[in-house]
């Protein structure tokens, strides 16, 4: 299985409603609320003895909302993230959700939160 | 002499002749030797009495993979003293040879981890060394 199967295959899991967009690459301009796919790091681990290809692949799902009206916005931002969560596949680890925070980029600032997840990946 | 390092991905480990290194997250083969430490008037000295070996892995927990580690161990610790030909293969040709007797692998992990299982098994009788 390639890695862009597998980041597809991901993507189309979280998609699963209209609630928000779900990107697996960075779009040129982000529109809130989305969801994009970026990689971990470290992306890929040797996890498995011999030279079979055996990995620890991670990626990062940055959950985005609007920023205006600060309570709301927050809990736009908080019923995304229980959604997402409630449609990672289990073969994925949840290792961590960040607190919520402005990320400033070059249009406009962004709200966000990151879900950390990593699962196997057999390359070979 | 050459530095030379041997890593991990040289690793391959059978099990009853089952290639089982795309599951194995780490093998170890242990020799401990015990040895009685006597204090004589002229200094210490040192008796053999025994050498007791174990191979310790951890491996991903497969349950749903028939051929896979976790079933066919947990199988074999049915018969606990039946032995297991184990292979363990440090680089190319450079082998390590023995009998292990099963034990039944741990089932279940953390919440935010990969199921992984680690067992220590007992090394039955003698261990034969081949090198390239």
């Amino acid at each position: 299985m390639s890695l862009a199967t597998v980041r597809s295959t991901l993507k189309n899991a979280i998609a699963s409603n209209s609630n928000y967009s779900v990107f697996d690459h960075v779009p040129e301009v982000i529109i809130p609320p989305c969801v994009v796919l970026v990689a971990g790091d470290p992306y890929l681990e040797p996890l498995v003895i011999g030279n079979n290809k055996g990995f620890t692949v991670r990626y990062r799902i940055e959950v985005i909302g609007q920023t205006f009206s600060a309570p709301s916005a927050l809990e736009n931002l908080e019923n995304d993230i229980n959604t997402v969560l409630g449609l990672i596949p289990v073969k994925w680890s949840i290792t961590g959700v960040s607190s919520p925070r402005l990320r400033p980029t070059n249009s406009t600032d962004l709200y966000s939160v990151e879900i950390d997840i990593q699962t196997t990946y057999s390359a070979s | 002499m050459a530095t030379t390092v041997l890593t991990g991905r040289e690793l391959v480990l059978t099990i009853a002749t089952v290639d089982y290194s795309d599951q194995i997250l780490s093998a170890v083969l242990t020799i401990e030797t015990e040895r009685l430490t006597f204090d004589t008037v002229s200094g210490r000295a040192y008796k053999f009495i025994d050498k007791n070996a174990t191979l310790d892995i951890e491996f991903l927990a497969d349950w749903s993979d028939a051929s896979g580690l976790s079933r066919a161990l947990w199988a074999a610790a049915e018969a606990p003293d039946t032995p297991l030909a184990c292979v363990l293969t440090a680089t190319t040709g450079d082998t390590f040879t023995f009998n292990v007797l099963p034990v039944f692998p741990n089932v279940g992990g953390a919440a935010s981890e990969g199921q992984t299982q680690s067992v220590s098994l007992q090394v039955d009788g003698a261990i034969t060394e081949a090198y390239a």
